[in-house]
């Protein structure tokens, strides 16, 4: 089945073509990792997708919903963890993992489990009453990574996961994606970190300049990259 | 000899500070207005401001038939000096909620690290402002001579004092800008109240006095002018104001933002307790949030309109009723532009959003700014009173309660296709508006706005 479908979407701003014609299909469980240059258009889709940027044309659908015709059921499909936290100064840790939870209409039961889990595997134990200025950059990402792994959802995007993280909770992270995949939700990362793919993603899209560059089965893109390298 | 070849030296790094200051912002506008005119657009531009200018001053004699508007204003100028002496001030007040009046930027602070007393360099950016007024309110003065019939010693007279008011509102303004949002709102309440006493009584002692009250206020803080200064809360106001060009910003599609600003909520303990689990209590923060960043702009707005309802309440009936039509379609429209940014605004955008809960929300955010529109009502019903008051205050407490619902469901109906409004409920409300306007004149309308809010309830069902 496919979760995420991205037909032929155009984005612009000032008069410049971020993002040409971008066409890709994401199943449910499959992990897709965008790659390219810096510049290449990877955040700018993820953000195309959210709709934080309007898209000129083409179609975005989750599952059976369209971002254009049903934008509030869309939402709710879709999960963003961004490259840069967006968490409010006003707002505790704690506070912050209700607000995402209540906004997916999480069960409280089920937010209380999975949040005590993610917390201790996160090690935010002691930070729930803190506000993000008083945590390090890297506690904040972490804050940020719980936020976006709280609900149920068919479709994840995932912005640099690993910037700022140190290696124990890159090992979580890693092992709670793996477990969203397992339990169907198909996952659209960026990451510079190559190493990386291999363990998480199943295909790629290299996107230059905005433009689809390429795309297939992971395994592929190794062999593309070592080809680049050694030209 | 020292100080003065310092003031000397620090007059030029100031003007060269100006000058490429001055430089920079031309080089954008010039960026600007090449994004925005080609050679054709340009050229068509001009010709159709000639040809408006040609129609309306000209051809369409508008000046003759506004020189009744300027006979009359001259006559309102002369008769009501005094009050004019208590009321121009406010607008200053007004300002100074999100600006200290003095453009002191990082930039200016930074001249004071150097051997510059900040002193001169606050009286250098206090003099750049006073001549920028004098300059306006000279080009204004010219206009109204060349254009209108109103008398040369009348407006000497009022750019005489509009600029003696913005010298002497100078330090006031910075100050102000200091205060904390309680201080600023009660100071602005007392110059309201100051103001309505001016208007009731024609005075010139309340006018001397004030006057008299500033100059002694100036005296004294003066020496203590930099006393309990909030400096990066000066500079952060002074570049936004400075680099936050307007048509720049959206040629470039580029926002400049201020530096955040902490809450006084946040050091109190209750407001780090998590939330109850539903989404009114965590989206009610949320608001609360929202409207606190804002508030200054929302104090603006809300200032602006009572003030126009206390000056309006004592001119004329209809003209009043027109100014609660008006304060109600503005304060409205005013809430609804913030139902829209806040859906679009930090953490928010990236979240589902349950639109009829941020809505139910809001609304009751809203009512709390509103209530203080009651207090010039209060007086017009002091003046008015009859049996229609009641009737009457039904349909203004009606009408903005629709209007309100109304323009936020047309909003959530922007996203949610399946609920559409009945294009009868808007016919209805705006007609609630006709007949409050001409309420006094005819009271009976009023009749038909009751029988109207009556079946409101019954078209708002949707489709």
């Amino acid at each position: 089945m496919v979760s995420l479908q991205v037909d032929q979407v155009t984005t612009i701003l000032d008069d410049k073509e971020l993002i040409k014609e971008v066409s890709f299909t994401l199943r449910e469980g499959e992990v897709l990792a965008l790659v390219g240059h810096n510049g290449a258009g990877k955040s700018t889709l993820m953000k195309t997708i959210m709709r934080m940027l309007e898209k000129r044309k083409g179609t975005i659908t989750i599952q059976q919903y369209d971002q254009d015709e049903q934008f509030l059921s869309f939402k709710k499909h879709l999960s963003y963890l961004p490259e840069e936290p967006i968490l409010l100064t006003e707002l505790t840790v704690m506070q912050h993992f209700q607000l995402y939870a209540m906004s997916y209409d999480m069960d409280e039961v089920l937010f209380n489990q999975r949040l005590d889990r993610f917390v201790k595997g996160f090690e935010l134990t002691t930070k729930l009453q803190a506000y993000p200025e008083e945590l390090s950059k890297g506690m904040r990402q972490k804050v940020q990574t719980i936020c976006a792994l709280l609900p149920d959802v068919p479709v994840l995007l995932i912005d640099e996961p690993f910037m700022g993280l140190d290696i124990y909770a890159v090992d979580y992270l890693l092992k709670l994606v793996k477990e969203k995949v397992e339990q169907g939700t198909s996952i659209l990362l960026t990451t510079h970190q190559l190493n990386q793919l291999q363990t998480l993603a199943d295909r790629f899209l290299l996107l230059e300049h905005g433009q689809v560059k390429d795309e297939g089965a992971i395994e592929q893109f190794e062999t593309i990259t070592r080809g680049r390298f050694h030209d | 000899m020292k100080r003065s070849l310092g003031g000397v030296s620090m007059i030029k790094t100031h003007l060269f500070l100006m000058k490429n200051r001055a430089r920079k912002k031309w080089k954008l506008n010039k960026q600007v207005f090449h994004l925005t005119f080609d050679f054709t657009t340009l050229i068509y531009s001009l010709f159709i401001i000639g040809y408006m200018f040609i129609a309306i001053f000209l051809d369409g004699n508008m000046l003759k038939q506004i020189d009744e508007l300027f006979i009359g204003v001259e006559a309102f100028s002369k008769d009501r000096f005094w009050f004019i002496v208590t009321a121009f001030p406010v607008f200053h007040l007004l300002r100074a909620y999100q600006q200290p009046g003095v453009l002191f930027t990082t930039a200016e602070y930074l001249l004071t690290s150097l051997p510059n007393p900040r002193a001169y360099v606050w009286l250098a950016v206090a003099i750049k402002r006073w001549i920028r007024a004098l300059i306006i309110y000279l080009i204004a003065g010219t206009s109204l001579y060349l254009f209108s019939p109103t008398s040369f010693p009348l407006i000497v007279t009022y750019v005489c004092l509009m600029l003696f008011l913005n010298v002497l509102m100078t330090i006031p303004e910075w100050k102000f800008f200091q205060l904390h949002i309680w201080g600023k709102m009660g100071i602005t309440l007392f110059f309201i109240i100051l103001n309505i006493l001016s208007f009731i009584i024609p005075s010139f002692w309340i006018g001397i006095s004030f006057l008299t009250l500033l100059i002694i206020y100036n005296i004294r803080t003066a020496p203590k002018l930099f006393k309990g200064i909030d400096w990066n809360k000066v500079t952060a106001a002074c570049d936004f104001k400075l680099w936050n060009m307007v048509i720049v910003s959206h040629a470039s599609k580029v926002k400049f933002k201020k530096e955040r600003q902490y809450s006084v909520w946040q050091r109190l303990s209750f407001w780090k307790k998590p939330f109850p689990y539903e989404k009114k209590a965590v989206y009610h923060r949320l608001w609360h949030l929202y409207i606190e960043k804002n508030i200054s702009f929302v104090l603006q707005i809300v200032g602006a309109l009572l003030l126009m309802l206390f000056v309006f309440v004592f001119i004329k009936d209809t003209l009043f009723l027109f100014a609660i039509a008006l304060t109600i379609h503005i304060y409205t429209n005013l809430i609804v532009s913030m139902f829209r940014d806040r859906l679009v605004t930090d953490i928010v955008e990236a979240l589902p959003w349950d639109l009829n809960v941020f809505k139910q929300t809001l609304l009751k955010w809203s009512v709390i700014p509103s209530l203080i529109f009651i207090f010039p009502y209060a007086i017009f019903a002091y003046y008015h009173l009859s049996f229609w008051l009641l009737p009457q205050f039904i349909i203004i407490m009606f009408t903005f309660r629709f209007l309100i619902k109304m323009k936020l469901e047309k909003v959530i109906q922007a996203f949610d296709d399946t609920q559409k409004l009945r294009e009868w409920v808007e016919f209805l409300v705006y007609g609630l508006l006709l007949i409050l306007i001409f309420s006094n004149m005819y009271p009976l309308l009023l009749i038909l706005g009751c029988f109207i809010i009556g079946v409101i309830p019954f078209f708002q069902g949707r489709r």
